[in-house]
């Protein structure tokens, strides 16, 4: 196992130069970021998971692009939230080729259930799942980011290359529609 | 109404709690796996492919060539100033003859 506290810049560098232990590292230490975005968008299960291995393979593709202006930890949010987004369209398309009207919702939303463990928790889950894939693709992936993932409205547009008043009227426009769904989460 | 801010601290915690958001375990072995596995794939670039078969058909198609002006020059043979290479392509001897027969051959097909 390499050391943690190797620099992100010192393990690129390996990486680069083909040190596959490197890589990994690199891997193992964004794996969480890449997990909170990537199931933020798309729920847990098959179509995470492979996205997710996607955005790490884009990335050690992109290796010797990287010039590490940005962050690791925002330019591995915005391929997976980029992939998280082809994939919802995928997805949509699918369903809009093959299930016609109510079903296709429910097969949207039950896309990415996976398996729970408590009756309440997977009620409480499942509510707000049903209430985040009900958002529009664009404002799914600003709820991610500044809900699920915590970063801030300027990293969020950052990410997202848009200009922060566009992140804050879409963060807004998700926030009223998510309110009417999440009500009584709130109140218990 | 609840303002955005108020909005996003009530709503925040409920979103990010309400599931699990890792991966299974061992992903980091897969991402490497399909790495490995993707670099020794083996890729099939249009220009490697266009080259190896054009390697196939080259000296095909040369001695196709060579054939058919071997055929000429040997039929048609070299005749009235016409140059190795005219008789070769099996081209006939260009004269103010054939030059004004081919236009006229051509003005009759205009007509019918």
């Amino acid at each position: 196992m390499m050391n943690d506290r190797i620099p992100d810049g010192e393990l690129l560098q390996r990486a680069r130069s083909g040190d596959h232990a490197a890589f990994r590292t690199l891997v193992e230490r964004y794996e969480q970021v890449v997990a909170a975005t990537v199931i933020g968008m798309l729920g847990s299960g098959a179509e995470a998971e492979d996205v997710g291995q996607e955005t790490f393979i884009r990335f050690y593709a992109a290796l010797s692009r990287f010039r590490e202006e940005a962050s690791l930890k925002t330019y591995l949010t915005r391929i997976a939230i980029n992939l998280s987004l082809n994939s919802i369209k995928r997805r949509r398309r699918f369903l809009s080729r093959h299930v016609e009207g109510d079903l296709m919702d429910t097969i949207g939303v039950e896309a990415g259930a996976g398996p729970v463990d408590r009756a309440e928790s997977r009620e409480v889950r499942e509510v707000v799942r049903n209430a985040i894939d009900r958002l529009a693709p664009k404002q799914r992936a600003v709820v991610t980011l500044r809900l699920i993932d915590g970063y801030s409205t300027r990293e969020t547009a950052e990410i997202l290359g848009l200009p922060e008043g566009t992140v804050l009227s879409r963060l807004s426009r998700a926030l009223k529609k998510l309110q009417p769904d999440l009500q009584p989460l709130m109140e218990a | 109404m609840m303002k955005d801010r108020d909005l996003v601290d009530a709503l925040g915690p409920i979103v990010r709690d309400a599931e699990d958001r890792r991966f299974e375990p061992g992903f980091s072995h897969r991402v490497m796996e399909r790495i490995r596995a993707e670099a020794g794939a083996p890729v099939i670039v249009l220009s490697s492919a266009l080259r190896r078969q054009f390697l196939r058909l080259a000296p095909i198609a040369a001695a196709v060539l060579m054939a058919l002006s071997a055929y000429s020059l040997l039929g048609l043979g070299t005749s009235s100033g016409q140059s190795l290479l005219e008789a070769a392509l099996g081209l006939e001897p260009l004269t103010v003859e054939t030059a004004y027969a081919l236009d006229q051959s051509f003005y009759a097909a205009g007509k019918d």
